[in-house]
C-alpha cells in the first residue's frame, strides 16, 4: 500500500466516525441535546413502538416486543460501527436493522435516515472500517471505497435535480405553497422567494446548481468549484428548509472530493488480492519507508 | 473495483432511486421538498344507531409518534410533503378507529377512512378509501 492508499484509509476511517456519530445522534435521546434538532423520537430511541398503530410494509407486522428488540440492537450496532469493533458487521448490521425497524412504522421515513442508512452500509462495505478503529478490519481496496462513496455522493445530486423537473416545481408552484404553509423561512425566503420573479428563479437555479455539481465533482480540476457550491446549496437549504442533518451529512461527505496532497502518488489497486496481501493497518506502519515514498507506486509486499 | 462494491454501487446508485419510480413516487429517489400536496382524512363510525364522524385528530394520541403527525389536523387540507405510505395505511387507520370508538363507548360495527389528496386548491382530488368490521374488543 502506498501512502496515497494510506491517506484514503485514514480518510475514510474519519468519515466512518463522522456518521457513526450523526446515526448515533439522530437515533437516540443525544438528539435533545444539539440545538436546532427538535425532532420528536415518539420513544427513548429512535422507531421504538410508542401507538397503538402497528403496521407493517406488505402486512409483515413484527410484535411490539420483537421491534424493541431490535432497535436496541441497531443502536448497539451504530455504537459498535463508530468505535470501529467489527464495524463491518455492525455497519451493515446498523443499515439492515434501521430499514426493518423503519418497515414497522412506515410513517416515520424520512430521506436524512435513508441516506445515513446507506451511507452507513457503503462505509462498512470499503475500507472505512479499516483505519481509525478499536479494531481495525484488514485493508482492501481503498481506491474502490473512495469511488464508491463519491457515486454515491453523485448520484443523490442528480436524483435531486431529476426530481424538480417537473412543471410544478419549475413553475415555482411547490416553492410558494412551501413558503406560504411556512416549511420555509429565514432570510433568504424574505428577500428571494416573496416575489414570483424570485420563485421563478429559485425553483430554476435549484436543480441546475445540483446538476451541476455532478460534472464539477466528477473532475479532479473543478473539484473545489464543486465542493464550494454544494455548500452554499447546503447552507442555504439549512437556512430556509431545516431539513434535519441531511445538509451536516453531505457537507461532510463531500470530503471525499477534497484533492488529496499534491506529493501523494496515484491509487494503483491490488488487482486480485490474496489473503496474505491483505493487510491490517497496524502491519502497514510496520512496513519498510520505502513502501511509503512518493517513488513507490506497485502493491504491497 | 471489487466486484461487489461495484454492484452494490449500481444497485444503490441507480436501481434503487430509478425502480422507485415505477410506482410513480421515487421514494427513494431523493425527491424531499421536490413535490408538495395537501391531505384530509375523513373517519366515518358506523353503528347500530346510524353513522357519525370520528375527528382524525382525536386518533392520533394513539396512533403514536409519527403518524400522529399525519392526523394531527388533517379534518382540513394539510400541507406537507407526498409521501406514498399513508394510501397503503387506511385499514390499520381503520382498525385504530374502532379502538377509539371503543374506548369511547361506542358500540362501533363499520369504521371507514377515506384520504383525499390534492396537488393544491385548486386541482382535483383523489380520493382512496378503506372500511373495516369492527371487532368485539377486548
Amino acid at each position: 500500500m502506498n501512502a496515497a492508499q494510506t491517506y484514503e484509509t485514514q480518510r475514510l476511517g474519519a468519515l466512518r466516525i463522522f456518521v457513526g456519530t450523526l446515526l448515533l445522534v439522530r437515533t437516540t435521546p443525544l438528539l435533545y441535546l444539539v440545538p436546532g434538532l427538535r425532532e420528536h423520537h415518539g420513544g427513548p430511541l429512535f422507531g421504538w413502538p410508542d401507538g397503538e398503530l402497528h403496521i407493517g410494509l406488505a402486512g409483515v407486522t413484527l410484535p411490539v416486543f420483537a421491534v424493541q428488540v431490535l432497535v436496541v440492537l441497531r443502536t448497539i450496532a451504530v455504537v459498535l460501527f463508530l468505535a470501529g469493533v467489527f464495524a463491518r458487521a455492525a455497519g451493515l448490521a446498523a443499515a439492515v436493522l434501521g430499514y426493518v425497524v423503519w418497515s414497522q412504522e412506515p410513517f416515520s421515513f424520512i430521506f436524512t435516515l435513508h441516506t445515513l442508512y446507506l451511507t452507513t452500509a457503503l462505509l462498512a462495505l470499503g475500507d472505512a472500517v479499516s483505519a481509525r478503529a478499536l479494531l481495525p478490519a484488514r485493508v482492501r481496496s481503498p481506491g474502490s471505497s473512495v469511488a464508491l462513496m463519491r457515486a454515491f455522493i453523485l448520484s443523490i445530486y442528480a436524483w435531486s435535480a431529476v426530481a424538480k423537473l417537473h412543471h410544478r416545481w419549475l413553475d415555482g408552484s411547490v416553492l410558494r405553497t412551501l413558503r406560504d404553509a411556512h416549511y420555509l423561512s429565514g432570510p433568504i425566503v424574505e428577500h428571494l422567494l416573496r416575489s414570483e420573479a424570485g420563485l421563478r428563479a429559485a425553483a430554476w437555479g435549484t436543480p441546475l446548481l445540483e446538476a451541476a455539481v455532478v460534472p464539477l465533482l466528477v473532475f479532479r480540476r473543478t473539484r473545489p468549484m464543486g465542493i464550494v457550491i454544494a455548500c452554499i446549496l447546503h447552507a442555504t437549504f439549512e437556512v430556509s428548509l431545516h431539513p434535519d442533518v441531511f445538509g451536516v451529512l453531505m457537507v461532510g461527505l463531500l470530503v471525499v472530493f477534497w484533492p488529496r496532497p499534491a506529493h501523494l502518488p496515484a491509487i494503483e489497486e491490488q488487482k486480485s488480492p490474496p489473503s496474505s496481501r491483505t493487510w491490517t493497518q497496524s502491519q502497514w506502519k510496520t512496513s519498510t519507508p520505502n513502501e511509503h515514498s512518493p517513488a513507490s507506486h506497485g502493491p504491497a509486499p | 473495483m471489487r466486484r461487489i462494491q461495484l454492484i452494490v454501487g449500481v444497485l444503490v446508485c441507480i436501481v434503487l432511486p430509478g425502480a422507485s419510480y415505477l410506482d410513480g413516487t421515487g421514494r427513494l429517489a431523493y425527491t424531499m421538498f421536490a413535490e408538495i400536496s395537501e391531505h384530509r382524512v375523513e373517519i366515518s363510525i358506523a353503528t347500530a344507531h346510524g353513522a357519525f364522524d370520528l375527528p382524525p385528530t382525536r386518533l392520533a394520541r394513539r396512533a403514536g409518534a409519527t403518524a400522529g403527525v399525519f392526523l394531527a389536523g388533517s379534518e382540513r387540507f394539510v400541507p406537507g410533503p407526498v409521501h406514498r405510505t399513508p394510501r397503503v395505511q387506511l385499514g390499520p387507520l381503520a382498525d385504530l378507529a374502532c379502538v377509539q370508538a371503543r374506548a369511547d363507548g361506542i358500540d362501533a360495527r363499520r369504521a371507514r377512512v377515506v384520504l383525499i389528496e390534492r396537488d393544491d386548491a385548486l386541482s382535483s382530488e383523489r380520493r382512496y378509501v378503506a372500511e373495516r368490521t369492527c371487532g368485539a374488543g377486548p
